[in-house]
């Protein structure tokens, strides 16, 4: 599934910049300053950066791209090169600066603009110094502050400094790494600064809460705004009735789309039946395509909008399927949360605008159904990897709340896989491979069955398989019931050299189980979360004709089993059959950084129980 | 396939009209076929087809005199399933000729057409979902998606550009296309010659003479006198027709798609007797006019320009003045001089990352800012070269990314960089000054494609690119075993030469983190002292060595080793039975690997893997294995002694890696005693 919903938040949002090249502890963010003063209706943000560039492997410091909004008055006041003394070197000129229209992955048009200019010189260390200044009449922030700038380059100084009117209400909420003072200003103003000296952003860790969570930042949000229409922030039902109102009067079809309903729904009286029906019915006749204008992306395009043009980005597919549900009487609930895998978790103390995404909550009799509005493949009422289990804000008027999607259950993520293989002493022969999926398999290949090629299917099936000198044949992938999640794949495969001949020996190894590149317990900084369980249960049959003249031996089985998840390997011998019986489960949670030696133990004796282990076949 | 025609002059004996044809139909009729088309029989894995796509372009006159070319384009395509969706984003380009001048859409619609119960529903895009997009400085783009897009939706779009610059025509897309036709009037004006790729034999080419008479100007009466200028002429079309194109594939190892996509491009190449307005007009529009003259003309206008020939003259002057405060060459021959100028650019002056053919700075501005784009740097070298006495050329090329250059057209538009050829009776070499890492001698591998034109008052002359000294790439490692613990513990060197060293520098810099983490991927688990020899020595062999360990596989009391570890490459990327393109790997090179493995005590090796021993016409390839005393060792080497293979060569080079892979990744046994 796609990102959706684009936050262009009017405030200097800064996003981290992940560039691949080489960390340098000697190139450094000097002193990264943000001036912020609310006055007049208007908030205007100044933000300077003194970098230096020790080498030129960090020359890429020296590129520099400011991202703003059409509607925004941006203003680059300053751009030098300087050397090592502050002395000047070099100014910019305007013409050196180029503007071009944002683009991003996954957005077909969005009205952001990009100031981009370079201030590179050719003896090291030098140093550049940028600033600029953006005015907002509208917006949700007036900090959503990080002291980081550049993943891999340290900050040694970073300074915020907030001048608003005292009686300005706002909601704030900072990390302790901060030094935070406060002091009355003149005339009924006052001023809160945080500063922060000589941070480096945390590394990348796998199992780990995203960066956006870990990272020291600094939230100030007003209690009372104007973005669209006025707001308030002061807890989440003030806000989700926000969303109401944006929203709006956009909920209604057009008639001619409530004349095709009539029609579709023709003597069903099921309710939960006609939800699914025309669940289905706009996943088959609509496209995500996210056109991000206007209110910074926050207002969705109305229901009659993609009653016309029959495309529209998850807002715009929400509001239409809401007034689908709404024309035949069911009541539905806009619910905005955060998208991806590892989302970064919601801050229920700070209500506001923390989220990318929107679904709708469908309260049944029997049940409450969730529905997500961008993907033709996706079954009815299942949130899957992208949205289960986490914080979504109900935006229904006075009740507006926090509530948590369902939780995915090992059951849920079911992968069961049979290998069977027939085969002659030179490991020559077939495979048969059934693979039973749930979870995130299942989201794939219903997605690819209806949007990938059949190269890149059969490519996938490859790798799915997991193992060397294999020639696939002839697949099926077969899903009984759009609405169920549940794949079933079938492939015929013709495979060569499937044991290690070692003379006398025959050594068939185990097919390797997704392996993971941990890093090491002493270098370990940051907790544990694993947001989706694991479940696979394998089973692999080798049928060998010529075993009467072979002795086998097994290695041990295997059992281990903790709080973290669960291996379990046996053998068997069924006349000229080896079986390998083998079950890997992960479980969700959040574990402290204490609780990673543990972790990291699990998955070495994983690994190294496969790498050792092989049957061994010995010519008798 | 190329060919030149001298458009005006031809003599027609036969106008023959095109016939009647299935295609086009018109806007929004759309046909029985159309609709029942489910799949594309061709290509049954097509989920789109574009059903025709048809343009023309001829001249016209604007009420104020102005002359532009009206460039129509109507296309039409079948949804035959979800995957071709995609089809339903189009984007059309809009090129940006200066501040006040650019292409412009004048007229456009579009519109999605699906059949419900039998009935045909349409639906327009408007005006206000069709969004415009600014790339660079040199282009602009309309861009919009189709309304109620469903499996069965034909769209269908059309537009009219205005122009001043002759469209090219590309007949292929990224689905196949079933009817792709373009009509040019060609006017008694203007010459152009056109340049076909991937095109064998049109299905339609005709020529036919227009009935019309045109006429282009204004002629205006004032008191019985007429003034302004003005002619009359009819339209000469040609009409190029391509049914059934294959949709177009990327493959690996090609330079740029656009070397073989199926296209027709049309570039001016004369004028004649024009009235002196349109001359004007022309003259006005600058870059919009490249004429293709001859390779001498386009030298002198490289060398009358401002941004090249001037360029270089002023930086001369300023040179000698740097070559005296800031260079003391006394002392050394001319090839040591070349050498330290050479160095003295690539430390002082940095690329900004810009790749040009004119330089945008002045020389003074570029002297002081420190940096620029390749085209102020490498004349800049060009002129300090030639202030030391030294003979020095700009040569103007076209990049890999930018495509190949047609040595038959003289455009100026095929090329984008300029590097600096070195002739002296002694000494003589290509050299660039943008990227410290690359030797004195040498020039990026992103510059080597084909041929370069030497830009110079004499004769001109073209360059060959191609690099002829063979990039090594060796790879030692002296292994000990150490079968109580499992672990291989070996010293690894990696040495390295011409480009193969490039990459290494490029990709590891001087950093042992990056070195680590590749040479883990390797399968060490474990590696240490690591050092760099010869980083900044661009002309000597770079060393990366360091001490890695690995782990042993122990089967059945049985040793297992991997002789190279992972390094010899693990999968054939060439997996299609033919080839269509050239298979271009840059730079001809040579790899080795050698490994002197000590046997553990109590361990021998029962049976070695089969050595091999191949010389093909361009290849080569070799495995040895060898016993002394208590080592073993295992030497292996493969060259491909060209940077370019035909496609008729794709079998030797195919084979090749399939040899690498299966022979270079054979296991060690070490039998216990």
């Amino acid at each position: 599934m796609t990102i959706k919903l684009k936050l262009s938040v009017l405030i200097a949002s800064l996003l981290f910049v992940y560039n691949l090249s080489l960390a340098d502890t000697n190139s450094k963010i000097l002193d990264y300053t943000t001036n912020i003063t609310y006055e007049n209706e208007k908030l205007i943000v100044e933000e300077s950066y003194l970098i230096e560039i020790a080498s030129p492997e960090t020359d890429w410091l020296s590129d520099i791209s400011i991202y703003y909004d059409k509607k925004l008055d941006l203003e680059i006041l300053e751009a030098v090169i300087l050397d090592q003394s502050g002395k000047k070197l070099r100014k910019l000129s305007e013409k050196e600066i180029t503007t071009r229209s944002n683009f991003s992955y996954g957005t077909f048009y969005q009205d952001g603009l990009v100031k981009e200019f370079s201030l590179k010189w050719n003896e090291y260390p030098y140093r550049i110094s940028y600033s600029y200044r953006r005015t907002a009449r509208q917006f949700l922030f007036i900090a959503n502050w990080y002291p980081v700038i550049y993943r891999e380059v340290a900050t040694a100084k970073a300074e915020l400094n907030v001048d608003i009117p005292d009686d300005y209400s706002i909601s704030m909420s900072y990390a302790d790494d901060f030094n935070y003072t406060k002091e009355a200003g003149k005339k009924n103003r006052v001023y809160h600064s945080w500063t922060i000296e000589n941070y480096q952003a945390k590394e990348r860790e796998l199992f780990s809460p995203p960066f956006r969570e870990i990272e020291p930042k600094v939230i100030l949000v007003p209690h009372q705004f104007n973005y669209g229409v006025t707001g308030s922030s002061k807890d989440w039902k003030e806000y989700g009735k926000w969303h109401e109102n944006l929203n709006e009067g956009l909920d209604q079809l057009t008639e001619s789309e409530e004349r095709t309903i009539d029609k579709l729904l023709q003597g069903i009286t099921d309710p939960e039946e006609k939800v699914k029906i025309l669940y289905n019915y706009m996943q088959d006749h609509t496209r995500y395509i996210n056109v991000a204008i206007d209110v910074g992306g926050m207002k969705p395009y109305p229901a009659s909008y993609v009653c016309k043009n029959k495309y529209g980005d998850c807002k715009a597919l929400t509001i239409y399927m809401k007034a689908l549900l709404n024309y035949i009487g069911v009541p539905s609930y806009y619910s905005v949360i955060n998208s991806g895998s590892n989302p970064e978790k919601i801050n229920t103390s700070q209500p506001g605008q923390q989220f990318d995404h929107v679904i709708l909550c469908v309260p049944m009799a029997s049940d409450t159904l969730w529905l997500e509005n961008t993907a033709s493949y996706s079954p009815y009422n299942y949130l899957g990897s992208f949205t289960q289990n986490r914080m979504s804000l109900l935006v229904d008027g006075e009740n507006s709340r926090l509530v948590r999607t369902p939780a995915m259950q090992p059951a849920d993520v079911l992968e069961s896989k049979i290998y069977h293989f027939k085969l002659d002493k030179k490991g020559t022969g077939q495979l048969l491979f059934n693979g039973s999926f749930n979870g995130e398999y299942f989201e794939y290949f219903s997605y690819a069955e209806k949007q990938a090629k059949e190269d890149d299917q059969e490519k996938s099936l490859e790798k799915m398989i997991g193992i060397k000198r294999n020639t696939i044949q002839d697949w099926q992938v077969d899903i009984q019931d759009r609405n169920i999640p549940h794949a079933d794949v079938a492939v015929q495969c013709d495979v060569s050299s499937q044991f290690r001949n070692l003379g006398d020996i025959l050594a068939i190894s185990l097919i390797p189980l997704k392996a993971y590149d941990l890093e090491k317990p002493e270098d370990r900084k940051l907790p544990v979360r694993i947001t989706m369980p694991v479940n696979k249960v394998d089973s692999v049959v080798y049928q060998l004709p010529f075993l009467e003249n072979y002795t086998v031996e097994f290695p041990a089985p295997k059992l281990l089993e903790n709080q973290f998840g669960k291996l379990k390997i046996d053998f068997a011998q069924v006349d000229d059959q080896l079986i390998v019986a083998r079950t890997f489960q992960l479980n969700t949670g959040d574990f402290e950084v204490k609780e990673y030696a543990e972790f990291y133990d699990f998955f070495s004796q994983i690994k190294k129980y496969h790498r050792k282990s092989k049957i061994i076949l010995k010519a008798r | 396939m190329r060919k030149t025609i001298s458009l005006i002059f031809l003599i027609l004996t036969t106008t023959s009209l095109l016939s009647a044809q299935e295609y086009p139909l018109e806007y929004g009729v759309i046909s029985d076929t159309e609709w029942n088309l489910e799949t594309y029989e061709k290509d049954p894995d097509a989920g789109a087809v574009v059903l025709f796509d048809i343009g023309s372009s001829f001249y016209e006159t604007k009420k104020n005199g102005d002359i532009f070319i009206r460039f129509k384009k109507r296309r039409r395509v079948k949804i035959l399933d979800e995957t071709g969706f995609t089809s339903s984003e189009v984007t059309i380009p809009m090129y940006i000729f200066n501040e006040k001048k650019s292409e412009e859409v004048v007229e456009f619609q579009a519109t999605s057409y699906q059949k419900i119960d039998g009935k045909v529903v349409s639906k327009q895009v408007e005006a206000e979902s069709v969004f415009e997009e600014t790339i660079d400085e040199n282009w602009k783009v309309k861009k919009f998606t189709f309304p109620d897009v469903q499996v069965g939706s034909v769209l269908e779009y059309s537009y009219i550009l205005e122009t001043t610059q002759l469209p090219d025509w590309v007949f292929q897309s990224n689905i196949p296309t079933i009817h792709s036709e373009y009509k040019v009037g060609m006017v008694p004006f203007f010459e152009y010659v056109f340049i076909t790729q991937g095109i064998d034999t049109f299905d339609v080419q005709t020529v036919h003479e227009d009935k019309i008479w045109k006429k282009i100007g204004q002629l205006k009466s004032y008191s019985g006198q007429n003034m302004g200028e003005a002619a009359t002429y009819r339209d000469l079309i040609y009409t190029y027709v391509l049914k059934d194109v294959e949709a177009f594939k990327d493959e690996s190892y090609i330079t740029s798609v656009n070397d073989y996509i199926a296209k027709i491009d049309f570039q001016l190449s004369n004028i004649y007797n024009v009235p002196t307005f349109v001359s004007e007009q022309y003259q006005s529009l600058g870059q919009a006019t490249v004429f293709m003259t001859t390779w001498p003309k386009m030298i002198e206008d490289f060398l009358a320009a401002d941004v090249f020939g001037k360029y270089l003259k002023t930086s001369e002057g300023l040179a000698r003045k740097l070559l005296n405060s800031e260079l003391n060459l006394d002392g050394l021959s001319k090839a040591q001089q070349a050498k330290a100028i050479i160095n003295y650019v690539k430390r002082n002056f940095k690329w900004n990352g810009e790749t040009e053919k004119l330089a945008t700075l002045k020389p003074k501005e570029f002297i002081s800012q420190k940096q620029g784009d390749s085209a102020e740097i490498n004349l800049f070298l060009t002129a300090m070269l030639r202030a030391a006495g030294i003979n020095a050329q700009p040569v103007i090329i076209s990049t890999r990314d930018h495509g190949k250059i047609k040595t038959n057209y003289p455009f100026q538009h095929f090329f984008n960089n300029v590097i600096t050829l070195i002739d002296e009776p002694d000494f003589s070499y290509l050299t660039d000054g943008t990227d410290p890492l690359i030797a004195y001698n040498r020039i990026p591998p992103e510059c080597i494609n084909e041929n370069g034109l030497i830009v110079n008052d004499g004769e001109g002359g073209w360059v060959n690119l191609q690099s002829k000294s063979l990039s090594l790439n060796n790879k030692l490692f002296s292994i000990s075993i150490d079968p109580e613990s499992l672990v291989a513990t070996a010293g690894v060197t990696i040495q390295s030469s011409e480009y193969n060293a490039y990459t290494y520098k490029s990709a590891y810099g001087k950093n042992e983190e990056t070195v680590k983490k590749e040479m883990l991927e390797n399968g060490f688990s474990d590696v240490s002292q690591i050092r760099f020899i010869n980083y900044e020595k661009n002309t000597k062999p770079y060393v990366i060595a360091f001490k890695a360990t690995a782990e042993l596989e122990e089967v059945g009391g049985k040793l297992i080793l991997s002789p190279f570890f992972k390094f010899p490459i693990a999968e054939n990327d060439l997996t299609s039975e033919e080839r269509k393109y050239p298979i271009d790997v840059v730079f001809a090179e040579t790899k080795s690997f050698k490994s002197q493995i000590n046997i553990p005590e109590g361990y021998a090796i029962k049976k070695l893997p089969e050595g091999l021993d191949i010389k093909g016409e361009s290849t080569a390839i070799k495995l040895n294995y060898q016993i002394a005393g208590k080592q073993l060792i295992v030497e292996g080497s493969y060259s491909l002694k060209k940077a370019v293979f035909q496609p008729s060569e794709y079998g030797e080079v195919k084979n090749l890696m399939n040899q690498i892979v299966e022979k270079f990744n054979q296991e060690i046994i070490f039998d216990p005693l």
